[in-house]
């Protein structure tokens, strides 16, 4: 709450010079440089050791994948691969693109694609990647242009799990283990590495000879400095004195008052990273717990002002979700039950489930503190007095897992705009799962082990839309994501508000 | 004297192995890398296998021995993340604190020693009052609120020194004033203190008798001995300056050792961690005995006890 109250005050003094300063020097546009910030340092630039969004921002412009998410349309589409065949429901054959360079000038070949598959799924190389690789199976090289893959289970996602695996160089960790793209990064990408201050600025020069058919086309801006600067009202001084040309993660309050800056550009967009509530719905926390009553979880979600808490605290461009999945991801049904706020008819629900005088619960938490107030203002007010468990995300992760928690907020992202990759955590049998549905967790398995995607559509369909009317978990909002850059730059951002520089433009 | 050294020299490293088996002990209890490694969003498989491969799932103590064994052969660790020496990133990141440290020990110095000089000249005058609240006001406001404020008037409205970054040596002006005046207010006390009690002295009195000019009573005489305790109380401000430069550090992006040690909590990346803070507690450990060494040398009776 202190680190509120101080932020506003930043805000509140900030807001108040953004009308005085005068044109800030925006170096940017005449030396073609966009200067940009990241306020999650870089501990390994590699992103199969470092998941952090830092990484994954840097990821996407030093090196490609064998396929690639359009940010602005989620479509999958190849990238170094020029085709692919599944010949049976476990085996994926590919086939390379030709004439591929990476930075330091050597062709792209299957001993690539073979030695970086083959790497990150050997779990004896630790990689700590965010998406799966337990369901790659043994890669092989078919001839110098086409690589076999064989996978652990049918994997639906395949495809799309390929687009955030960067391509390495093969032999990359032979000499310096996995510090060896933090130290010298090597990809295909459509931006090289020309010169690094590890953790703390990285500069990047368009690549001359990235492959003209690459999806993510050729990079219009000529040079890219990314630094690391952790706080957002330095950020914004930055900003303020033309040292940086783009910025996000911006919080709502300081991008309100930074719009009285004619000379800067504020934008806001909803992202794909949902917030939710989960209820233990197969009471795991013991036979009593009230949630195991329908006609409680459906209380529990008309009682929340979801509307409420998006205009007066989330803002931006946050929109109220009823399915628990992002709109724009695959598999994500639109006519699901809605539960709109109406905090009698949730008064009533529960006198009828046998709770006239409600009853008290913990409502645990690891992120978002005010929403969750304001979530524990709206239960308390039908009678479900809670009481905040606001912890670290370890300690909470590990007592969920045991089934220990009987009501978690939190938020999820599905990484690859694909339903697939989450659900199975929340409704799929897994140690985190509050609902235990057998039939929900068969129609998740089976959404996931088919490749065509009607099937897909109509398990993962029916699945959420069992979650919903069974309310076993309440979707709240999406998240906002503020950016602000200088009036003479574009960006395009994807559907987790992360950046793609190499289709920025100046104005 | 050598055996005093010898005596603060053992007691040096009981405290070190102390706050190695406290900080293994607390992370142990308190974290499971294997979550904080594999993100918000990692299935629990994922989480376990992650657990088994670094060997967090090994009881404490061995995972405690295995580290004791290292460091004693003088290897902290290989970050997880980084996949670096602990060591070498500590080497990394040292020079940018040192220099922020050493900056803002002189600058404390600088105004709380001229500030408690003219304090104690004045005493209980308006010039006393105005030291003393420039002193109080300077330790009142908080570190991350004089940073932003000084950002805004310095860096952004008069254009003075960059915003942030360590690529100039304009860029340490601000952090320096902000690390440094939370010394002040101690420095200025103490000499203020001192030169209150030694402008008692009889000594000082001979020296107005003999007819020496203000300038060499007050600073030839009277000041030499006042700084006494000052300069005790400066080496612990100064292992201060070293290690609570994270919030500075912080905001004016300037990756010292502070950064490391924040960035390395939000990962608990518990090498970096165990080493990060074990450096921090070396500062204390050696400026604390220097300090005793400084204090027995000015004064025989300290040795003697």
């Amino acid at each position: 709450m202190a680190k509120l109250s101080m932020r506003k005050l930043t805000s509140a003094i900030l807001g108040t010079i953004c009308a005085a300063v005068g044109t800030p020097a925006f170096a940017g546009k005449s030396d073609d440089t966009l200067r940009a910030a990241l306020q999650i340092e870089i501990a390994n630039l590699d992103t199969y050791y470092d998941s952090a969004g830092s990484v994954v921002v840097m990821t996407r412009h030093i090196w490609d994948a064998l396929f690639y998410i359009d940010p602005e349309t989620s479509d999958l589409r190849p990238a170094l691969a020029a085709g692919h065949k599944f010949i049976d429901e476990t085996t994926l054959e590919i086939d390379l693109r030709r004439g591929v360079k990476f930075h330091d000038g050597r062709e792209l070949t299957a001993d690539d694609i073979v030695y970086t598959l083959n790497w990150i799924r050997n779990p004896q190389n630790k990689v700590r990647t965010i998406t799966s690789t337990d369901w790659i199976g043994p890669v092989e090289k078919l001839d110098p242009y086409k690589v076999r893959i064989k996978m652990t289970e049918p994997t639906a996602l395949a495809l799309r799990f390929l687009s955030v695996f960067p391509i390495y160089p093969a032999g990359t960790y032979d000499k310096s283990g996995i510090a060896a793209m933090n130290l010298n990064p090597i990809g295909t990408g459509p931006y090289r590495v020309a010169a690094i201050e590890p953790g703390k600025q990285y500069t990047l020069k368009r690549f001359a000879d990235h492959y003209s058919e690459s999806p993510k086309g050729k990079a219009t801006i000529e040079n890219v400095v990314v630094r690391i600067v952790p706080e957002a009202g330095t950020q914004i001084a930055e900003m303020l004195r033309g040292g940086l040309d783009w910025i996000y993660m911006v919080s709502s309050d300081q991008a309100e008052q930074l719009k009285r800056n004619r000379n800067l550009a504020v934008e806001s967009k909803p992202t794909s990273r949902m917030m939710y509530l989960v209820m233990d719905a197969a009471g795991r926390t013991g036979e009593n717990s009230p949630f195991k009553k329908l006609q409680v979880r459906r209380a529990v979600s008309h009682a929340i002002d979801r509307q409420g808490i998006v205009t007066a605290l989330v803002q931006g461009g946050a929109k109220v979700l009823n399915a628990f999945c992002f709109p724009q991801d695959f598999g994500c049904p639109a006519d699901v039950q809605k539960y709109e706020y109406d905090p009698k008819l949730a008064k009533s629900m529960l006198t009828e489930a046998g709770y006239p005088n409600g009853f008290s619960v913990n409502i645990s938490a690891w992120r978002d503190r005010p929403y969750v107030e304001a979530i524990m203002g709206n239960l308390n007010a039908i009678g479900i007095k809670t009481t905040l468990n606001y912890s670290n995300l370890t300690p909470l992760r590990e007592r969920w897992n045991k089934g220990e928690l009987p009501l978690v907020y939190g938020s999820i992202g599905s990484q690859v705009d694909d339903v697939g990759n989450f659900t199975p955590e929340f409704f799929g049998k897994s140690e985190r799962d509050l609902a235990r549905d057998d039939e929900v967790a068969e129609w998740l398995r089976m959404a996931n082990r088919s490749s065509d995607e009607a099937v897909r559509r109509e398990f993962d369909h029916k699945a959420l839309r069992k979650v919903a009317s069974e309310a076993y978990a309440l979707p709240l909002f999406s998240d906002n994501m503020n950016f602000v850059m200088s009036q003479s730059l574009s960006v395009v951002t994807d559907s987790g508000g992360a950046p793609h520089f190499y289709r920025a433009k100046w104005k | 004297m050598l055996k005093f050294l010898l005596q603060r020299l053992a007691l040096a490293v009981a405290v070190a192995i102390c706050v190695s088996i406290l900080t293994f002990g607390l992370l142990g209890a308190t974290i499971d890398p294997a979550i904080a490694i594999a993100g918000e969003d990692a299935s629990a498989e994922k989480i376990q296998a992650l657990r088994e491969a670094f060997g967090y799932d090994k009881p404490l103590y061995i995972q405690y021995a295995n580290w004791f064994g290292s460091a004693l052969q003088g290897n902290l660790g290989t970050s997880p993340y980084f996949g670096l020496d602990v060591s070498k990133l500590i080497a990394d990141r040292l020079p940018v604190t040192m220099k922020l440290g050493a900056l803002a020990i002189s600058f404390a110095i600088g105004l709380g020693v001229p500030l408690g000089v003219i304090a104690a000249i004045y005493p209980n005058t308006w010039i006393d009052r105005v030291a003393l609240s420039v002193a109080v006001l300077g330790q009142a406001i908080p570190n991350f609120w004089f940073s932003l404020l000084l950002i805004i008037v310095l860096a952004v409205q008069l254009e003075l020194l960059p915003v942030s970054g360590a690529s100039t040596a304009s860029s340490y002006v601000m952090p320096m004033i902000v690390l440094g005046t939370n010394a002040v207010p101690a420095i200025m006390r103490l000499t203020r203190t001192g030169m209150l009690d030694t402008l008692q002295a009889d000594f000082i009195r001979t020296a107005w008798a003999k007819g020496l000019r203000p300038r060499q009573v007050f600073f030839k005489h009277a000041l030499r001995n006042a700084l006494i305790p000052v300069v005790a109380v400066t080496t612990i401000q100064a292992a201060h300056m070293l290690g609570g430069s994270i919030v500075v550090e912080s905001v004016f992006a300037l990756h010292g050792l502070g950064m490391l040690a924040y960035e390395s909590i939000l990962r608990s990346d518990i090498p970096t961690m165990q080493a990060v803070i074990l450096i921090f507690s070396g500062f204390f450990i050696v400026f604390s005995a220097l300090s005793d060494i400084i204090n027995a040398y000015l004064d025989p009776r300290i040795r003697v006890a």
